[in-house]
């Protein structure tokens, strides 16, 4: 019985979607906040003079906005994976699990 | 829960080899190595401390009546809601350190001291995009037990156990020293009695309350911490009048002050002070 609604739900087309989407859609996040913040380790590690420039006359530099700009950058993109986790995931699976188990 | 086979006797050993993780935490904490000094017995932040401690015990006891299953110990019955589990997470994540350590270590070394709180914060959205879901899916307790189901059970759970009381045990280490002399600069304990008083409170909660407790501590503790923080935070923009800028060049101005009276020439403070 369970082994059948395991081949169910893996043959379901639905299931098959949910998987492709969600899967690529985490590691293309993934992959951007690993850009992101290698980026900024990189920038920190090999190209110092350009992150201490001041901004203007005072005494901030340039690595400040963007080193609070990596901080809201992985605000925004979690926000954005949850919003779509929480609207199209969860329909699916909802999808799935009705046409499963009718 | 399907999903919590383990017998009763493996359990045991567990909760065994956790004490045993906190109890040799607690023994390498020992030695007292810090630099706080130790304060005239402040009866006013006892007082506090106190009434915040007694406060989450009764919320341990409260959530101990409500613990009768493997299930209510490990995930709260399920009754613990997404807003809830967040603000617990949260207060996990912000320890003493974004309060006090990383804003003591942006004041110290500037610019290196921010590029460690971004550092601990890039790897939790990964957890979320590449696994959170898939353990909510499965309906789990732990990452062991997900690795469990697919594969064979034993090696599995010995290596995961053993990978998680070589990190939690050294987690601890530095987390109860740092508890360890916090409190004996604030109450003008002994380091050693600090120590021994978090690490019997840590146990209280986790092993009487199970996960209701420790969440709701952990939802008091984080609302304590955002509330704090953003008033500390709100506070001194408002003295240097909501202008970062200010707020930078006045910690720098202080730093080149302290420089100069540590008897430093002029240049060497201005260059000390940035």
């Amino acid at each position: 019985m369970e082994a059948d609604l395991v081949t169910r739900i893996a043959n379901h087309p639905k299931y098959k979607e949910l998987k492709a989407k969600r899967t690529g859609f985490g590691w293309w996040l993934t992959l951007a906040m690993m850009v992101v913040y290698y980026g900024f380790i990189m920038l920190v590690a090999f190209n110092k003079p350009f992150l201490s420039q001041r901004l203007g006359e005072g005494v901030m530099t340039m690595g400040i906005p963007i080193g609070f700009g990596v901080i809201v950058f992985t605000v925004v993109i979690t926000a954005y994976y949850v919003n779509r986790a929480n609207s199209e995931f969860d329909e699916l699976t909802d999808a799935i699990s009705k046409a499963v188990l009718k | 829960m399907s999903g919590f086979n383990l017998s009763s006797n493996a359990r045991r050993v567990l909760t065994l080899a956790t004490l045993c993780a906190v109890s040799f935490a607690a023994w390498s904490a020992g030695a007292d190595l810090g630099q706080a000094t130790k304060q005239a017995t402040n009866w006013t932040a006892i007082g506090m401390f106190g009434t915040f401690v007694v406060f989450t015990l009764f919320v341990t006891k409260w959530a101990a009546a409500k613990t009768k299953s493997a299930s209510d110990f490990y995930t709260a019955g399920g009754g613990i809601t997404g807003f809830q589990n967040g603000l617990a997470i949260a207060g996990d994540y912000m320890s003493a350190a974004s309060f006090l350590g990383i804003s003591a270590a942006v004041m110290a070394s500037g610019f290196d001291g921010l590029i460690y709180s971004i550092g601990f914060l890039v790897g939790w959205p990964v957890i979320t995009f590449l696994m959170a879901e898939r353990l909510r899916n499965l309906g789990k307790f732990t990452f062991a037990d997900v690795a469990a189901f697919r594969f064979s059970q034993t090696p599995v759970r010995v290596f995961a156990a053993s990978g998680t009381l070589v990190v939690v045990a050294f987690y601890l280490i530095a987390q109860m020293v740092g508890a360890g002399q916090l409190i004996k600069l604030l109450f003008g304990l002994e380091y050693w009695i600090a120590v021994v008083i978090v690490g019997a409170l840590m146990m209280v909660y986790v092993l009487f309350g199970g996960m209701t407790a420790t969440t709701w501590v952990q939802i008091i503790k984080a609302c304590l911490l955002l509330g704090g923080a953003s008033f500390m935070a709100l506070s001194v923009m408002w003295h240097f009048g909501f202008s970062p800028e200010a707020m930078f060049a006045g910690a720098v101005k202080i730093k080149t002050d302290l420089a100069l009276k540590d008897g430093k020439t002029a240049e060497v403070a201005a260059a000390l002070g940035q």
